[in-house]
Parts: C-alpha cells; sequence; structure tokens
C-alpha cells in the first residue's frame, strides 16, 4: 500500500514537473523572441577627470572661490539611478525628507552649498558673505548673470520671494527658516540681507539647505507645489515627471558652472531593496542608491562589473532613557546600561559591518567630534556595569527589570534584532531582566511624545550639517516628552550655536559632549554608512556625510 | 420465430471498486429480436441499466465490460474502435433514459441538441437537419416550434418525448429505454409508453425496455427477461410469465405486484435484501431469499434451462430436464 | 431585457449602503487605530504649534484649538463626499485623493487583468485537464493547485527576476515600461494605449515589462482555478447529460465543450469572489516588482494614517469590486438560461 502510494505521488510530482518545464519553455521562448527587440546599450565616451576639493574655515567675511569642479568633456547620453526612496512634494516650501532634498539639490541650489565630499561650506549661488558684528544679520552676495532652467533671469528678489513663499506657507520644515530668520530683503538685485532672530552661528549651513533654496516663480505663491517642474537654479531640470516612477532630469545649460557632463539622469522609483539590486545586476539600473540591505551590499562587493563605495553617513542611532520614568531617573541605572551595550555586536552581526559604532551624538568625521561614551564607560563593559548596578541597589537575585522598546519597520526589519543584541548585552551582567516591546511607528512616536515610554529605540537623520542639529533636539524638547533636561547643558548649547568662532564653538561642543555621556540619558549606538553600488564604467560618485548624492559630478565611461 | 437483431452473448461487466469487484452483469446471454419490445425487470442493483449500457459500450469507470460479444447483424459491438461505434451510438441504437431533465444539456436548445445530433451522422445542412429535427418532434406530439425551448422550458412529460424524439429521429433499428417512465406521474407515464408503442410499430424498431415495474412489462411487452444480482433467472413471453412463472424469483415478483382490482389484499413483500454485489452467494445467488432453496443450491450455480420455448436458471427444474 | 435594466439599477442602489457601511467602517477603525497621521507627518522635529496648526488644516480641531468630535468629523467627511470630493490626502503634498488614485488605478488594474488572464488560460487548461481525463492526471492537477496557492508571490516573483532578468537577461526586473516609451495616455492601460496610438515598440515594452508580474500574479492565483474547473468539471462529466450525448454518438471534443459551458457557473462565480484575492495579490506583486499600482500605495497610507486617501480608495474599490460582481452576475444569465433577472 506504502509503496503504491509512494509510487503514485512519484507520478504526480512528475506530472507537475513536466507541466513546470513546459510553462518556463514556453515563456523563455517568447522572452528571448521580446529579447531581440531590445535596444543596445547607449555608446559612452572615456574621459578622464581630475577634480579639486578643498575647504576653508569660516570666518566673519568670506570671499572663496569654488573649488570643486563640474568634469568637462563632450556630453554623454544618460545614467539610470535606482532607488527605493520616494519623493514627497518636488516643493521646498514642503519636502522634508531626505530623497526629495536629494533631488531638490540636483534642480536647485542654495547661496551656499557643501563642498562635495566634505562637510565644509563653499559658495554656492552667493559668492560670499558678511556678518554684522552682533551676528544677527547676514549679508549675501550673488553671482552675476544667474538664470533658471528656462533662461529666466534670477536675482535676489527671488531669493526672498523664495524665502518668504516658504514662510508663508508654513510647511513641514518651516521651522528650519522662522526659528531662526526674522526678515530677509533684497539690498539690490544682486545683494540680499537676512536679519535673524538671535545669532545664529550655523546659519551659512541652513541656507545650503532645501528650505533657503530660491525657485522659479512658476511655483505658486501661496501653495504647496507637489510635483513643479520648473525647479531652481541647478545643474539639472526635470524633463519628466511620473510620480512614484520616474523622474528624467537633463543638463542644465544655464546653470552658472556650465551643463554637466552626463546629459540625462533618469531615477527610477522600486519599491523593493531586491528588486533594486537585481536591476543593477541585470543592467537595467547604472547605480543602486538608497536604500541597499546589507546583505545586498556584501554580496555585490563581491560581483565582477559592480563596485560599491561606502563613506560614514550623518545618520546615528541611539537610545533615549526617560528621566522621568523610575529606575531611568537613577542616573546610576542609566550608567550601567550605558556601559554594558555591544555596539560592536550590533555593527557586525545585524549590519555585517555597514554601521560604526558611535560614542557620541556628533557623529564621527564633523568638527569637535569627541568619544565621550568611550573614555568614559569602555565598550561593552560589564565590570563597571555590574559595580554601577550594585551601587544601584541590585543583584543577581534582586535583577533591574526593565522594557525596552522599539519600533519595527520604520528603521528597517533589522530593528528587532537591534533590539535583541541591546538585551542579550544588559542581560549578560546577570542583574537585568529586560522585556521587548515594540510599537507601530506613528504610535511609537505618539507615545515617546507624551512621555509614556522608559528605554526607547531611535535614529536621526541631520537637518542641516552642524553639531547644534546633532544635541539641540533632544534637551528639553517636547517630541522626547522631556525625557532628558539639563538646563546647564541647554544653556552651554544656545551659548554654542550663537558662537561665531569655529574654535570657540569646538570647545563648547566638546565640553557639551562629556556632560552628555555623563548623564547618560541619551545613548549614542552607531552611526550608518552609506553605500552605493555602481555598474563598472560609472565615475564621479561623491559621497559625504551630507548624504547628497551629487548627480552632477557622475559619468559613465565605457 | 422472429429473426434476432441484437446477440449477447456471455456478457460480463465489472466494476472494480476499491473495496472490491462488483459484478454487475455476470455472463449474460440475451437476444432481441427485430420488432419487439423485450422487458428487462428486475430489482434496483440487478445489473439491468448496466446491461444496457453495455450494449453501446457507456459503462463510466470504473467500469469494465471484462468478457462477451454483442453481435448487431453480425458485427461484434465489443470489438468496434469508438470512432465506428459512435456511428452506430444515436444512429442504429438510441438510448432513453430515466430523468429526461437531466440527461438534456440545460444551457443549449433542444433544437441545437438535436441538431448536433443529426449532423454528427449524417452529412446534410444546418437546415434540413433543423426540418429532421422539427418532424421528429412532431412525430411525438411536440409542436415544432418548441425546438426553440430550453429544456427547463418544457414539462416533465414533454421532456421525455423530445429525448425520444432525439433518439429516433434517425429511425434506429434498437432504441434502449432505461427506465423512461420512473420519473413521470402514472398518466403521463401510460402516455408515453403508448407512444413507444406507436414508435415501434410505425418505425418497425425493437425496444429494450429496462424497468423495475414487471406489472408495466407484462403489460406492454412482446417477451420479459428477468435480472437478478447481474444474472438473468428466466426470459419468456409476457403471457408465459404472468401466468406461469417458473423461477422462484419471478413467482415473487409477480405476487408482490399490488392488484388494482382486490385493492384490500395484503402486499406481499420478497423478504430479504438483494445480495452485496462484490461478494454474491455462492452456488444460486437467489438462495438466501428463495423459499425453495435446497442445500444444491447452496452449493452449485445452476445452469440455464430451454423448457417449452422459454428459458429459466433453477435447480428446480433441472430434474424436469433430465427426465 | 428590461428586467435586465431594473436588475443593474437595483444593483447601482444597492452599492450605496454596501459603500455606506464600507467607509462608515473604514473611517472609524482608522481613527481607533492607534497613532496619529499628523505625527507621521510632522516626525519628531516639528515644534507642538506646528501640531496642533496641522489639525486644524486637517480638520480635525476646530479654529478654537478644540478637538472635533469624530461624529461631526464624520458627517463632514460624508457630506462632502456626496459632493464628489474625496478629499485630499493628508500626507506629501496633500494631493487631491481623486489624483492619486487615477494615478495609480490604471497601472493596477492592467496588472491584475493581466494576472486574471494568466491565471484563468491556465486555471481553464489544466483544470479541465485534469476534470476531463481523471485520475493521475486529475491528482496532478490537484496538487498543482495546492502548489501554486501556496506559493508565496515575492519569493517565486524573485525566481522569476533572477532567472528571467539577471541570469538570462531576457525580461525586465522592474518597472512598467521603458523610459521615454510611455504611449499617450487614454486608458491608463499601456498595452492598450500603445495599440490605439500604434506605438509598435511601446506595446513590446509594455509587454515584456508586464511578463513576469502577470505570470507570477497568474501563477498563485491559477491554483484556484484549477480546483474550481477540475471539480466543476469532474461534477458535470458525472451528469446524466453526458451518457445521453455520447449515446447519441456525439464526439467527445464536442462534448468537451458542453461540459465546459456547463462547468462555468461555478467557475465565473469563482472569477467574482477572486477579485479580493488578485487585489492582495497584486500589492505583494506591485511590491516585488515595483510596479506603480494602488497595492503598495494603499498599504503605505494605512501606515501613515492618511485617513482621506485609505477612504477614498476604499471607496473606489467597493465601487470596482461591485461593478465586477454586476458583470458576473450579468454573464451568469448569458451563460445560463435558465438564470433571469
Amino acid at each position: 500500500m506504502m509503496r503504491k502510494y509512494a509510487k503514485k505521488r512519484l507520478a504526480v510530482s512528475t506530472t507537475v514537473a513536466t507541466v513546470g518545464i513546459i510553462v518556463a519553455l514556453i515563456i523563455g521562448l517568447v522572452g528571448g523572441y521580446l529579447a531581440g527587440s531590445m535596444a543596445a546599450a547607449p555608446a559612452t565616451a572615456t574621459v578622464t577627470v581630475t577634480q579639486t576639493v578643498g575647504a576653508k574655515t569660516v570666518t566673519s567675511t568670506v570671499e572663496k572661490t569654488v573649488t570643486s569642479t563640474v568634469p568637462g568633456g563632450p556630453a554623454v547620453s544618460r545614467i539610470v539611478i535606482g532607488v527605493t526612496d520616494k519623493v514627497s512634494d518636488i516643493d521646498p516650501a514642503n519636502a522634508y525628507d531626505f530623497y526629495t532634498w536629494e533631488v531638490l539639490t540636483n534642480i536647485m541650489g542654495g547661496l551656499m552649498r557643501y563642498a562635495p565630499g566634505t562637510t565644509e561650506l563653499e559658495p554656492g549661488l552667493a559668492i560670499g558673505y558678511t556678518v554684522s558684528p552682533d551676528g544677527t544679520e547676514y549679508t549675501f552676495r550673488l553671482r552675476p548673470n544667474l538664470y533658471f532652467a528656462d533662461g529666466t533671469p534670477m536675482t535676489a528678489q527671488d531669493v526672498v520671494r523664495s524665502i518668504k513663499r516658504v514662510m508663508e506657507i508654513n510647511g513641514d520644515p518651516v521651522w528650519l527658516v522662522t526659528d531662526f530668520v526674522k526678515d530677509v530683503v533684497a539690498v539690490d538685485d544682486h545683494t540680499v540681507k537676512f536679519i535673524l532672530k538671535k545669532p545664529v552661528a550655523f546659519f551659512p549651513a541652513l541656507v545650503a539647505i532645501p528650505p533657503y533654496f530660491p525657485v522659479h516663480p512658476a511655483y505658486k505663491p501661496k501653495e504647496i507645489d507637489s510635483d513643479q517642474t520648473a525647479g531652481g537654479v541647478g545643474p539639472y531640470r526635470i524633463v519628466k515627471w511620473v510620480r512614484d516612477v520616474e523622474l528624467v532630469l537633463e543638463a542644465n545649460p544655464y546653470w552658472w558652472q556650465g551643463a554637466p557632463k552626463t546629459k540625462q539622469i533618469v531615477i527610477k522609483f522600486f519599491k523593493d531593496a531586491t528588486a533594486l539590486r537585481m536591476a543593477l545586476e541585470a543592467g537595467e539600473i547604472d547605480i543602486a542608491w538608497r536604500t541597499l540591505r546589507p546583505t545586498d551590499i556584501n554580496d555585490l562587493k563581491g560581483k565582477s562589473g559592480i563596485k560599491v563605495i561606502e563613506v560614514p553617513g550623518p545618520y546615528i542611532r541611539y537610545i533615549i532613557f526617560n528621566t522621568k520614568i523610575p529606575p531611568f531617573d537613577n542616573p546610576l541605572v542609566r550608567k550601567a546600561l550605558a556601559a554594558a551595550v555591544d555596539r560592536k555586536a550590533i555593527c557586525e552581526r545585524v549590519f555585517l559591518g555597514t554601521t560604526t559604532p558611535l560614542y557620541s551624538m556628533i557623529p564621527i568625521g564633523m568638527w569637535s567630534h569627541k568619544d565621550s561614551f568611550l573614555e568614559k564607560y569602555g565598550e561593552h563593559n560589564l565590570e563597571l556595569a555590574k559595580k554601577l548596578l550594585k551601587e544601584a541597589g541590585y543583584s543577581e537575585t534582586n535583577k533591574l527589570k526593565i522594557e525596552l522598546w522599539y519600533t519595527p519597520t520604520h528603521y528597517g526589519d533589522t530593528e528587532v534584532d537591534v533590539a535583541t543584541l541591546i538585551k542579550e548585552a544588559w542581560e549578560e551582567t546577570g542583574m537585568v531582566e529586560v522585556t521587548l516591546k515594540s510599537a507601530e511607528w506613528t504610535t511609537y512616536l505618539e507615545y515617546t511624545r507624551k512621555g509614556m515610554l522608559g528605554a526607547t529605540l531611535y535614529g536621526w537623520y541631520p537637518d542641516y550639517i552642524d553639531p547644534d542639529d546633532y544635541t539641540s533636539p533632544w534637551v528639553n524638547t517636547t517630541w522626547t516628552g522631556y525625557a532628558y533636561s539639563n538646563p546647564e547643558l541647554k544653556k552651554l548649547l544656545d551659548e554654542a550655536s550663537v558662537k561665531p568662532i569655529l574654535e570657540e564653538r569646538t570647545k563648547l561642543y566638546e565640553r557639551a559632549q562629556d556632560i552628555w555621556a555623563d548623564d547618560a540619558a541619551v545613548v549614542p549606538l552607531f552611526q550608518g554608512k552609506l553605500a552605493v553600488a555602481v555598474r563598472e564604467g560609472v565615475e564621479g560618485v561623491i559621497l559625504d556625510p551630507t548624504m547628497l548624492f551629487r548627480y552632477w559630478l557622475i559619468y559613465k565611461v565605457s | 420465430m422472429a429473426e434476432s437483431l441484437l446477440k449477447i452473448k456471455n456478457l460480463k461487466t465489472y466494476y472494480f471498486t476499491e473495496s472490491g469487484v462488483v459484478k454487475a452483469v455476470d455472463d449474460v446471454t440475451l437476444d432481441i429480436r427485430k420488432g419487439e419490445l423485450l422487458g428487462l425487470v428486475g430489482e434496483s442493483g440487478s445489473g439491468k441499466s448496466t446491461l444496457g449500457l453495455s450494449i453501446i459500450r457507456l459503462i463510466p469507470p470504473p467500469g469494465k465490460i471484462v468478457n462477451g460479444n454483442v453481435f448487431l447483424d453480425n458485427i461484434d459491438l465489443m470489438k468496434l474502435s469508438e470512432k465506428e461505434l459512435r456511428k452506430i451510438r444515436g444512429r442504429r441504437i438510441g438510448m432513453i433514459f430515466q430523468d429526461p431533465l437531466t440527461c438534456l444539456d440545460p444551457l443549449r436548445k433542444i433544437e441545437d441538441q438535436m441538431v448536433e445530433t443529426v449532423m454528427v451522422h449524417m452529412d446534410v445542412e444546418r437546415n434540413e437537419a433543423r426540418e429532421m429535427a422539427a418532424k421528429a418532434l412532431e412525430r411525438v406530439g411536440i409542436s415544432g416550434d418548441r425546438l426553440k425551448d430550453y429544456p427547463h422550458q418544457l414539462s416533465g412529460g414533454m421532456r421525455q418525448r423530445a429525448m425520444i424524439a432525439m433518439a429516433t429521429m434517425l429511425h434506429p433499428e434498437l432504441l434502449i429505454a432505461d427506465e423512461p417512465t420512473t420519473a413521470l406521474d402514472v398518466i403521463v407515464q401510460s402516455r408515453i409508453m403508448d407512444l413507444l408503442a406507436d414508435l415501434k410499430e410505425s418505425m418497425k424498431m425493437s425496444v429494450l425496455l429496462i424497468t423495475h415495474d414487471l406489472a408495466l412489462v407484462i403489460e406492454r411487452a412482446d417477451r420479459v427477461a428477468v435480472m437478478y444480482a447481474g444474472e438473468l433467472c428466466e426470459v419468456g413471453t409476457s403471457e408465459q410469465i404472468s401466468q406461469d412463472p417458473l423461477h422462484p424469483y419471478t413467482k415473487l415478483l409477480l405476487e408482490s405486484i399490488p392488484d388494482v382490482e382486490a385493492p384490500k389484499t395484503k402486499l406481499k413483500s420478497i423478504p430479504g435484501n438483494p445480495p452485496d454485489m462484490r461478494s454474491p452467494p455462492s452456488g444460486c445467488r437467489f438462495w438466501p431469499r428463495c423459499p425453495y432453496a435446497k442445500d444444491l443450491c447452496k452449493k452449485t450455480p445452476p445452469r440455464f434451462i430451454e423448457l417449452d420455448g422459454r428459458i429459466v436458471r433453477c435447480h428446480l427444474y433441472e430434474e424436469g430436464e433430465k427426465s | 431585457m428590461a428586467s435586465l435594466k431594473t436588475f443593474i439599477i437595483a444593483r447601482a442602489l444597492a452599492l450605496i449602503p454596501t459603500i455606506l457601511i464600507l467607509i462608515t467602517l473604514v473611517f472609524f477603525i482608522m481613527r481607533v487605530l492607534p497613532g496619529d497621521p499628523v505625527v507621521a507627518i510632522v516626525g519628531m522635529k516639528a515644534p507642538p504649534e506646528r501640531v496642533i496648526e496641522l489639525k486644524k488644516e486637517l480638520g480635525l480641531m476646530d479654529e478654537a484649538g478644540n478637538p472635533i468630535p469624530l461624529p461631526i468629523q464624520y458627517l463632514n467627511y460624508l457630506s462632502k463626499l456626496v459632493s464628489g470630493d474625496l478629499g485630499r490626502s493628508l500626507i506629501w503634498g496633500k494631493r487631491p485623493v481623486l489624483v492619486e488614485i487615477m494615478e495609480h488605478l490604471p497601472a493596477t488594474i492592467e496588472l491584475a487583468i493581466a494576472g486574471f488572464i494568466v491565471s484563468i488560460i491556465l486555471g481553464l487548461v489544466l483544470g479541465s485537464l485534469g476534470g476531463w481525463m481523471g485520475g493521475k492526471m486529475s491528482s496532478a492537477v490537484k496538487t498543482y493547485g495546492a502548489i501554486t496557492y501556496a506559493l508565496f508571490i515575492p519569493w517565486i516573483g524573485m525566481l522569476f527576476q533572477l532567472f528571467f532578468a539577471v541570469w538570462l537577461g531576457v525580461l525586465p526586473v522592474a518597472g512598467r515600461i521603458d523610459t521615454g516609451l510611455e504611449p499617450p495616455t487614454i486608458t491608463g492601460l499601456y498595452l492598450i494605449d500603445s495599440m490605439i496610438a500604434g506605438k509598435w515598440d511601446s506595446f513590446l515594452s509594455a509587454l515584456r515589462h508586464i511578463t513576469l508580474p502577470a505570470l507570477t500574479l497568474g501563477l498563485v492565483i491559477s491554483g484556484v482555478f484549477t480546483r474550481v474547473t477540475r471539480t466543476s468539471v469532474e461534477e458535470v462529466m458525472r451528469q446524466d447529460f453526458v451518457v445521453a450525448a455520447r449515446a447519441r454518438g456525439i464526439p467527445e471534443h464536442k462534448i468537451l465543450l458542453h461540459v465546459l459551458k456547463n462547468s462555468f457557473v461555478p467557475i465565473l462565480t469563482m472569477m467574482g469572489l477572486q477579485l479580493a484575492l488578485l487585489m492582495t495579490g497584486a500589492v505583494l506583486t506591485e511590491t516585488t516588482f515595483s510596479w506603480p499600482g494602488m497595492g503598495t500605495f494603499l498599504l503605505e497610507r494605512i501606515q501613515y494614517r492618511d485617513y482621506t486617501t485609505v477612504q477614498g480608495t476604499v471607496v473606489f474599490f467597493a465601487i470596482i469590486v461591485s461593478l465586477v460582481n454586476l458583470i458576473v452576475d450579468i454573464c451568469y444569465a448569458y451563460i445560463d438560461p435558465r438564470i433571469r433577472y
């Protein structure tokens, strides 16, 4: 009976297999036929490019030359970039997400900009600026002969109109303007003056971000213009925009640095990271950009014909302990937990080396960065943790019982692994018992805001590239439910944000980082790396902690 | 004696089910004569319908004709290819079934089903086929314009008439009627039987009437064959069977017919149940229910015995034969 | 046919309560769920004043800053809906919901139809083969149904991508059409639009792009159809009219046609019912192949608690599902003369 049954099963599976093969054959034949109609890859020319990157310290008066250049030579066809991101609004008045900011950076430009490959500022649409002695007035001098992508001249009035438009529309990133800017006026056609509410040392960094970008007059003056393609004064202009499908950019002949070499940039929007990786392998795209999975990045590293470029990113991850909720109100507990965390294990085991351990909120590569947490607690320091826990009155028999919260998808599906490794490291002390809890992103944020969660995992993408953006948002702020309050630190940070001299600011931030580590209320975990995978022949990929990919620098050689 | 039209010889049709082999028709030999109405009677499960379907080889799986011949004018139907056989089905041998509603394709008009049949067998134009269909319908007493109707638009009696029209449209030599009236009420029943009798006469065809209703058979048939548990027990003329049944089973069947004239008399039913066909009793298959059963009956199957021009299969008569 | 007209009108009217119930359910479920769209929109960085401003803007708070009670919000929404206003999306540009739907819907419809055709062909052919031949073929088809039904779309989709795009390089990994080949928009379905416009290269490109997603979706759904077709054909095969037709000498291939026609009512019913599966399948397929349709769109908007968009989409889907069911019902009448309305 058994044998008969087995035989029957075998017969069945053979039939199924046969059917499967036939189906596959038919598909293969049809596919082969269709493939015949595929166009050959566009030819590219070999070009050599020199590029110098430089920076100077910003002082009270700046007259700098642009050091980053656009690769010269004949324009080469097109480059296709794949992303899993979305574009929200092609409007600086409401766009407030990284990818859209990247697009805006490529179709517009600010008065200042970051020299590619660095976190240093260089002149953009302005040739320089002067700061009033009290630090509340910044006057920018524009380049002569600036044009929008359709040839319309751009003047100081356009800068004023655009900034006022952002304030009027009152969109998501508006606070990046209204928190600092009281008024903006056009002194003449080529001079624009910002009057600030208070001295802001990093104001030149602010004018380098999209809310400060001048936009074409075609943008609706009083409402968000989500699908406006007129752009600003940038290296590329939009020639085709199909939401969620593709964005086609064409070199802007009127750009002040001259049209970029790659004539056409096509952005294809993917919904799945695996498909993104396969599209790169299949040659459908030249560049796989945000965001490949760690496993895919590692796999691609070994593939011939594909290059993986990695740089430290400005993206950081950290734990927030709510100092108002017991037992996290006890500094000994927070310090013990900060000491026990095993950052290396997280970076290696969860992210396969695509992230780096971080011992300060100010990321590696940014001025004033200091490994304060490492100095104070060491790494995965169980002895210290045990000692501190004992001091706090806990033991192997009287364990510290805590909940650790995480959100399962917002930071990628690796988040549960991150939380698990933290739990493991803490429990390794033998004196802690951790319960993992999770909540969906919107809920998670809401509970945090209400100050209901004791220990939470969060991440941070910068708004502007300055230590201020990596420190101020956690001290005495509503969104954390006032989890971390330290008046002394707050005063220090406020002072650092207005001091115009970099050396002074650096000192203040170094002190702030030490206080931060001592409080151990917000504990840095790791810093992301940016990874981009490109096909052989794609050159000019320059990534830096601004996270913005500059399309005008890339080109293809055959 | 009339010439025979169809000769069934040693026909065996078995169902190979998972729980065992059902010998639904076991070694049946029977002649159907030209122009006669032969009644085939038996309880349900006796194999009479299987016999009918076996003639034109329409036994559904897991059934199989394992042995025997069926000669129609010296052609052995059992040896024909499926294609050759299709030319005989519907053309030389027609068949009608118990439930005319389920036997008609509910989604197609009567016309389409009839025309299809004609055109399968004859090389004619659609129009001509339609005329033949209309004529056939009129012959069974349905107006030709009902051709446009769907089966569900006809009454039960009309449906059976339509079935008959469809089966007899091409003037077959034999019509196998498997319980043609069972699903109909009494008045319609007798009208259908009248119709069959008329057609038999006018078209000079033979009819094999398969039914469980012995009374009907005696009233209508020329000859009667009685079947029990896959075997024939007795074959004779209607008169012989009704007046002088030989086989104990036939006798019991006769006694169980309700007498319309004497409604008060108590009905006699046959004791016991039909046998489990997967393991029929040894010897004579009827012995467990037979009032005359002897030891011999339990061991040895009886042979066919010809007696006064009729056939019976019972140990009771074997001695008589010898003497 | 007057009765059919009445039937259609009645069905259209019956749609109204259906949609109303759906809308009510979705409206309240979305709001009962924890998580606040405003928080999702502004993220963690915005100051609290901004949250209040947004709530006012979204009609969640009145001018004085008091929250508007749910029933009032509900009535406000309904009154707008009656005038055909689906409202504006709460996030990302606050674009009109109708515009967003219209941007995503044709892609989904095209994929759904293509996947449906694939599944119907596979289902009908294999199912009737199994039902007709019985025995081993029947069990083989049974196994096929079980296997395909259990297939996980992203997994099978990825296999297809790997095999046909990465290894063989004959079909694209993702997308709907090659850059620059989009046909002029008439129906929004690229295959049809490119044929109307006579753009052969567009048609080929669209066909090459839709092949793998349609195959993936079709394969997974075909399991249900093979099962229904097989059982239905088997059942019809057992009916007397098949024996009766054989007894009239009708050849097998003609009988098979009649059997198929008779098996079709349950298959048709299943087609109507499969619409839901088709839609959920489309979501996964769309994600796997980066197909710019409604599936991923809706999923994303639910996550962000984009109330108006989700509600608008549900209204739309309800209309589509009802339309399809109506068409299925009309098909019944066409196929089976016994059904009259």
